[in-house]
């Protein structure tokens, strides 16, 4: 399919539709002298017949240049025709003229010829309409119709448009002249403007109150402030919103011009107020007409929007900033609830720390006495029993069991039960052996020099004599050893749970450790514990929240190591001001995504419940070396976590008042 | 007539030592053998078990170095060998969740909390070592003596019945 050549290039026509023949042989008559073979020309009877060449046109290569139609025809009236024709995609472009009686008042046509035409009128309105259309959609091709050019209508155009780009440019420059003028300069030019465009129209007085435009009204005018003042408002659901006072421009109504005529804003005049009504079609008849007010309008308008734009930009900002200030507040809560709850915690494990303080001195307390009446009655009674002894035959043997006894420290029973075995096989008698190793008696020889000699009967005498001796010793030493180990964790507990949370001098950080491991002895059974300690000097601390630290600390390796494997404690001194403490467990370590949030409150890798109810999380250890004005710090890997805790030799002079 | 073990496995040798004199009312017909930690009960058991005897009962102690009393008293349950000794934990730390594990999946026999009374020890363990005559040995006779005596006569005229 070859490409339908362009309206440019094809041949103008002239289509014309009249319905008498009579009136067609004129017309044709006419037009071959009008036309003058330069623009081929076509008359058909009826409207359905000119619509029908229309709708082929384009593929005969060419196209409606200007077209006649007479009013009266048999199937339509012109005017009606000159309507559809219109509408046709290939009559658009045309110049219509419509031959009448009488012209309608208003229609699809550029002229109307009333009456009979004359040959003269016809040529001048063909020749000026095929003027109109070559030189508004095929100027290219004008010099090939020179004949039936209208040139003074050309010239006469050109002259006039010209006029209007020069009205046009003088209306620019001025416009951009008043963009320099202040606001009252500017108002002081529309008003008298107006004066001039509409003749000094009337300007009325609305008293203070007066609602001048209603939102969602219908308007047909805008308003010119002339003086006072007036707020525009809108309403939105039931809240009315006051938008503007002090930016309400000269000029009111101005979004109705271009939104459905419709009032945005509900106008109220503040106080008594001059002002001058222009109906929106006369407004739009001088604005069309008049390039100076037009200019001076537009100036005003663009002000008045410039105005509003700016205060909108500096709402949006002053949100911004209200919401910024809105985020930080927010922050500075959460902070503060934070460090709330941190609070809260410290104070329920003080609490808790307390109590047990209490609780532990009572305790320690009572325990004291009973144990001060053991250790001393076991002394009492190992001195009877030897005073005793001392009295019965043999007395120099059986007093040399039941001290040796009491000095002895517990023979593994791995290691008896071999001694035994081996007894066993020399003398074959594996009850005998049993209660040889028992009191010391590992071997063949030490048996005969035992028993040697002796009947059986004199023998068993001697050994069960033996025998009792070392168990009373055996018996003595665990009360002395285990009175001992009471008496130690009491001293411990008590040192420990010391929680008045005063600062005390000179507390050496052994002694927290120690005690501390104390406390957990019974855990740390399974434990390897190893002891690096330095010289350290002693330092200022509140000594029940340091062992808290300790405890927690150690508590968390615990569990971690699931109380078995190494636990290491270093001690030194970084630097002459601070003391250092470094806690390494053998533990699985800390993951790594864990790591960073260890410190944080309420966080914990716990499963079921806390095992000891001591462990206070490592938030609040955090928080207590901070308020020694120290530090606590993390490194872990699998098999190595290690805890540093660096305090001051001195904490600063009022920690409390410097966190506030 | 086969070698009856009554073991005592605890760590600290003052407890030991006191069990193991506590327990000596039953040495004249059991063997009684202490054990410092479970590696050594293991042996203990082994070498019994080798010399042709058998596990009668097993006091534990739970919070131990290495592997912990209510994991030896699940090894000895799952053991064909041992299961029918009976099982008693003797501590003061079993916290709840051991001590489920001890009743649930060793057939824990009974709890003997720290410190005990010497009448209340021998008394748990006197009926369960009745328990466990009754159940696994043929000749009571022996036993009468040391154990609970009606029981173990009962039982011997409940069997010659039974023939």
């Amino acid at each position: 399919m070859s490409p339908q050549p362009t309206a440019r290039q094809r041949t103008p026509m002239l289509l014309c539709a009249v319905g008498g023949a009579a009136e067609r042989e004129r017309l044709a008559g006419d037009l071959s002298s009008i036309c003058d073979s330069l623009l081929p020309f076509e008359i058909f009877e009826s409207g359905a017949d000119l619509l029908e060449h229309l709708d082929q046109i384009s593929k005969s290569g060419q196209a409606a240049a200007v077209i006649v139609v007479a009013e009266s025809l048999p199937d339509m009236p012109g005017s009606a025709l000159l309507t559809r024709i219109q509408e046709h995609p290939e009559g658009q472009r045309s110049q219509r003229v419509l031959l009448a009686e009488r012209a309608p008042t208003s229609g699809a046509w550029n002229r109307c010829l009333e009456g009979e035409w004359t040959q003269g009128d016809l040529r001048a309105c063909i020749r000026a309409l095929f003027t109109q259309h070559m030189v508004t959609h095929n100027i290219g091709r004008i010099n090939d119709f020179v004949d039936l050019i209208d040139f003074p209508l050309i010239a006469r155009t050109l002259a006039r448009v010209s006029q209007q780009c020069a009205d046009l440019g003088a209306g620019l420059r001025t416009m951009f002249s008043r963009e320099m003028m202040s606001d009252e300069e500017l108002e002081e030019v529309l008003l008298a403007e107006i004066n001039r465009a509409f003749n000094s129209p009337e300007a009325r007085t609305v008293a203070p109150g007066t609602v001048l435009l209603r939102q969602g009204q219908r308007i047909d005018e805008i308003l010119i402030r002339i003086s006072g003042r007036v707020q525009l408002s809108r309403r939105e659901g039931d809240r009315e919103k006051i938008f503007h006072i002090r930016t309400v421009g000269r000029v009111i109504g101005l979004l109705a011009l271009t939104q459905r005529h419709e009032a945005f804003y509900t106008c109220k005049a503040l106080s008594e107020a001059r002002v001058i009504s222009l109906p929106l079609d006369r407004l739009q008849a001088v604005l069309a007409s008049d390039p100076l007010f037009t200019s001076t309008f537009v100036s005003v308008l663009i002000r008045s929007l410039v105005t509003r734009n700016r205060k909108a930009v500096a709402l949006e900002l002053e949100v911004e900033s209200l919401n910024d200030t809105l985020e930080a507040e927010r922050d500075h809560l959460r902070e503060a609830l934070s460090q709330l709850e941190r609070a809260h915690l410290r104070l329920t494990e003080s609490e808790k720390m307390a109590q047990l303080g209490q609780l532990s001195a009572g305790i320690t307390h009572e325990l004291n006495n009973p144990i001060a009446a053991i250790r001393r009655a076991a002394d009492h009674v190992a001195e009877d029993i030897s005073s005793l002894v001392r009295s019965l035959p043999q007395s120099d043997e059986l007093c040399g069991m039941l001290e040796a006894a009491m000095r002895s420290t517990p023979r593994p029973t791995r290691e008896a039960r071999t001694l035994r075995r081996n007894l066993a096989d020399e003398l074959g008698d594996e009850a005998l052996a049993r209660r040889l190793v028992e009191i010391g008696v590992t071997t063949a020889e030490q048996h005969a020099a035992l028993c040697g000699g002796l009947r059986p009967e004199q023998c068993e005498e001697r050994l069960t004599a033996l025998e009792q001796q070392h168990r009373l010793g055996v018996s003595l030493r665990n009360i002395q050893t285990s009175a001992e180990r009471v008496a130690g964790l009491v001293k411990s507990l008590r040192s420990y749970a010391r929680t008045d949370g005063a600062m005390v001098a000179d507390v050496d950080m052994h002694e927290g450790i120690e005690d501390t491991l104390g406390i957990f002895s019974h855990a740390l059974r399974g434990v390897d514990v190893e002891r690096r300690y330095g010289n350290l000097p002693r330092i200022r601390c509140m000594v029940g929240e340091i062992n808290q630290i300790w405890t927690n600390l150690i508590s968390n390796a615990l569990e971690a190591m699931e109380n078995q494997g190494r636990l290491t404690i270093e001690t030194d001194t970084p630097d002459t001001a601070h003391v250092r403490v470094r806690l390494t467990d053998s533990g699985p370590g800390i993951a790594p995504e864990n790591i960073e949030r260890i410190f944080d409150l309420n966080f914990t890798t716990r499963t079921g419940a806390a095992q000891f109810g001591l462990g206070i999380g490592l938030a609040i250890c955090r928080d207590i070396a901070t308020h020694h004005g120290g530090s606590i710090t993390v490194e872990s890997t699998p098999g190595r976590t290690c805890f540093t805790i660096v305090l001051p030799l001195e904490p600063p002079e009022f920690p409390e008042e410097r966190d506030r | 007539m086969t070698q009856l073990l009554i073991l005592c496995v605890e760590d600290e040798s003052e407890v030991r030592d006191a069990l193991v004199r506590d327990l000596e009312p039953f040495a004249t017909v059991f063997q009684i053998e202490p054990a410092e930690d479970v590696a050594d009960a293991r042996q203990v058991v082994e070498e019994h078990l080798a010399a042709g005897g058998r596990l009668a009962l097993a006091l534990c102690d739970h919070v131990m170095p290495g592997t912990s009393g209510v994991d030896f008293l699940v090894e000895l349950n799952s053991n064909p060998a041992t299961v029918k000794a009976r099982k008693i934990l003797v501590t003061g730390q079993a916290g709840l969740e051991d001590t489920v594990k001890a009743v649930n999946r060793a057939n824990l026999d009974h709890y003997i909390a720290k410190p005990w009374s010497i009448e209340e020890l021998l008394a748990i363990v006197r009926h369960q070592l009745s328990q466990f005559a009754i159940e696994e040995i043929d000749d009571l006779l022996p036993f009468v003596q040391v154990l609970d005596g009606p029981s173990l006569l009962e039982a011997i005229r409940s069997r010659k019945v039974q023939e």
